[in-house]
């Protein structure tokens, strides 16, 4: 559990995987051709690697998720809160509240960054 | 045949080492000079390492073009650096293994040569080896990427930007390149296209192949890679202006902190040209046309100096010779495949005849003998016996040593005048402050681990070492686990 990490192109990969599953193998090495410009052998052995994390599974020829996207993506926050901080956020939010606080237009800009970030 | 391509690249390997020599002094000289100006000089030692040919001339300051005498059997073998202790001390060992007036097998001598070609071989083809692999490893990597731009990749299986690709030549950038950075590195590698360096590289690795067995070579590549990285940023610097260096720095900087722990990259290359870099980046001023015009004259008398080679020495001049060593060798004849048996009982009769120590009739057995030799003609260098070839050297190596001296004073004075010789390594000239120390790198990683004191940094002051960007990711990524954990 503790070495799920992808890289930024892997994530892109099994976020095909995660709006279309459950996918066949060979559908999902044709989208990877269309999507990514990858060839076959490429998207397999992308499909394992991410197999092999725990992340997916490839049962007979059709893949499908481990864990949700969500799941996905609050691991990895939890995990870099723990490892930057020491599991932390009051320190967190303490290194930047303490002696300034946040403008109006910083408070704004965060709001919008958020409700980008939750409508991907 | 094995053995005179081995002979023929041996030689030229070490004749090369002299004008290694010139260029490595020559460099740290033109240090100020722009670095295009020190890739040209190793463009010279690329030269000198693989045309077999090459102009004789005067000028030339290498002492000896022919280290190891080619010629297919040797009665007695010798070499001729044109380095008189090195010749001495040398030809004394092979002299202590052969015995005069005895018909030397003159296979002893080439059975060694045949032992030494098949390593070099065997060498070459492990480095081909070793460079096909890792081409190999490296296109798996590469598959795994995405098109940014025009040429350019992202990929999550690398660490550092780089080029591949020969004909159709890409560029990767790791994934989690600092977006700031991006213009930067995309611009050093772009010059890196434009100046064909991915190709000079390839070439270079392949001429260090065929001589991976001389150091000098090897230090040549080495200092050639370095040069030119150095060369591409000081053309991006040139063509983006002086507001480019400091983010073009951080970006250096960037992509020498390793990101994942894991990465089997060596760090310690990196750190330690980074440096380099960096401070050759802040102190980039634009050349004066004064500066390159001396640069190219040394380019050119460098050159003239070491890639020519000393005028081979006339077959038609019989002389005693003053040095013992050498002079009681047996001639050598120059090999010809036909006149097999001819050649043996003519080396047994200069052998007699040295054997009864009357020099100057072995003198004119062994110019006769050559002469009958239809070889000899047509290669230079092999009609010489040894005792007229060092003599002839000595005579050479006198001239050299006043031209040489002559040469050197004017161009000293000119240097002296003109530049500020700092030696390598021990201190430098720090011309502008704003230089990123070790100490960067060091604030960076206890960033990433929390061990620096963040309870005391506010937002404007972390705005000042990061890119918000990155500031902002952190906060979205924190706040959004915060809030799915209060869900619970």
């Amino acid at each position: 559990m503790k070495e799920m990490q992808m890289g930024a192109i892997e994530s892109r990969f099994a976020d095909i995987i995660w709006q279309n599953e459950p996918i066949s193998s060979s559908e999902l090495s044709k989208r990877g051709e269309e999507l990514l410009g990858w060839k076959k052998t490429t998207c397999y052995t992308v499909l394992k690697r991410l197999c092999d994390k725990g992340i997916f599974q490839n049962q007979g020829g059709t893949v499908s998720s481990l864990i949700s996207k969500e799941e996905f993506y609050s691991m990895q926050s939890q995990k870099f809160v723990n490892e930057t901080f020491g599991g932390s956020l009051p320190a967190f939010f303490a290194a930047f509240t303490s002696e300034k606080s946040l403008s109006a237009k910083e408070i704004d800009e965060l709001k919008k960054m958020i409700e980008n970030y939750k409508g991907e | 045949m094995k053995n005179n391509i081995f002979f023929e690249i041996f030689n030229m390997s070490m004749v090369a080492c002299w004008l290694i020599f010139a260029v490595i002094v020559l460099r740290i000289i033109l240090k100020r000079a722009p670095k295009w100006i020190t890739c040209a000089l190793w463009g010279l030692v690329g030269l000198k390492l693989t045309v077999p040919f090459s102009f004789e001339s005067v000028l030339s300051l290498i002492p000896s073009a022919e280290i190891i005498n080619t010629d297919a059997y040797v009665a007695r073998p010798y070499i001729q650096t044109g380095v008189e202790i090195v010749d001495n001390s040398v030809n004394d060992y092979l002299g202590g293994h052969y015995f005069e007036g005895v018909t030397v097998p003159a296979n002893n001598f080439d059975n060694m040569m045949n032992v030494f070609s098949v390593i070099w071989l065997i060498g070459i083809i492990a480095l081909l080896i070793y460079t096909a692999v890792s081409y190999f490893l490296t296109y798996k990597k590469v598959r795994e990427s995405i098109l940014l731009k025009d040429n350019v990749m992202l990929c999550d299986r690398i660490s550092t930007p780089f080029i591949f690709g020969i004909l159709k030549p890409h560029i990767y950038l790791p994934s989690d390149l600092n977006k700031a950075d991006y213009d930067y590195v995309i611009a050093h590698e772009k010059a890196h296209l434009s100046r064909l360096d991915h190709i000079i590289k390839l070439v270079s690795f392949l001429i260090l192949t065929v001589h991976w067995f001389n150091p000098l070579v090897w230090v040549s590549y080495i200092l050639l890679c370095r040069d030119i990285e150095i060369a591409c940023d000081q053309k991006v610097i040139k063509a983006l202006g002086e507001e480019s260096k400091k983010p073009y720095s951080e970006a250096l900087v960037n992509c020498s902190v390793p990101k994942r722990s894991l990465a089997a990259c060596p760090v310690m290359f990196g750190e330690v040209s980074v440096k380099g870099r960096i401070k050759s980046v802040l102190n980039y001023k634009k050349p004066s046309f004064w500066l390159i015009l001396a640069a190219v004259i040394a380019v050119i008398i460098c050159a003239v100096c070491f890639l020519t080679n000393p005028p081979s020495p006339s077959p038609a001049s019989p002389f005693p010779s003053s040095n013992n060593s050498s002079s009681l060798a047996s001639s050598d004849i120059a090999g010809s495949s036909d006149a097999q048996s001819q050649d043996t009982t003519e080396q047994s009769s200069s052998n007699i005849s040295t054997s009864s120590n009357n020099e100057t009739s072995s003198n004119v057995e062994t110019s006769s003998v050559t002469e009958t030799s239809s070889e000899s003609s047509s290669r230079k260098n092999t009609a010489p016996t040894v005792d007229r070839t060092s003599s002839v050297s000595s005579k050479l190596s006198s001239q050299h040593i006043s031209s040489e001296e002559k040469e050197k004073t004017e161009f000293d004075k000119y240097v002296e005048a003109n530049f500020e010789l700092v030696p390598e390594g021990v201190t430098f000239r720090r011309i502008d402050t704003t230089i990123y120390e070790d100490s960067t790198l060091e604030e960076m990683r206890n960033f990433f681990s929390g061990k620096n004191g963040l309870k005391n940094i506010t937002l404007s002051q972390l705005q000042e070492k990061y890119p918000i960007e990155y500031i902002k990711k952190m906060m979205i990524t924190t706040i959004l686990f915060m809030l799915e954990k209060t869900k619970y």
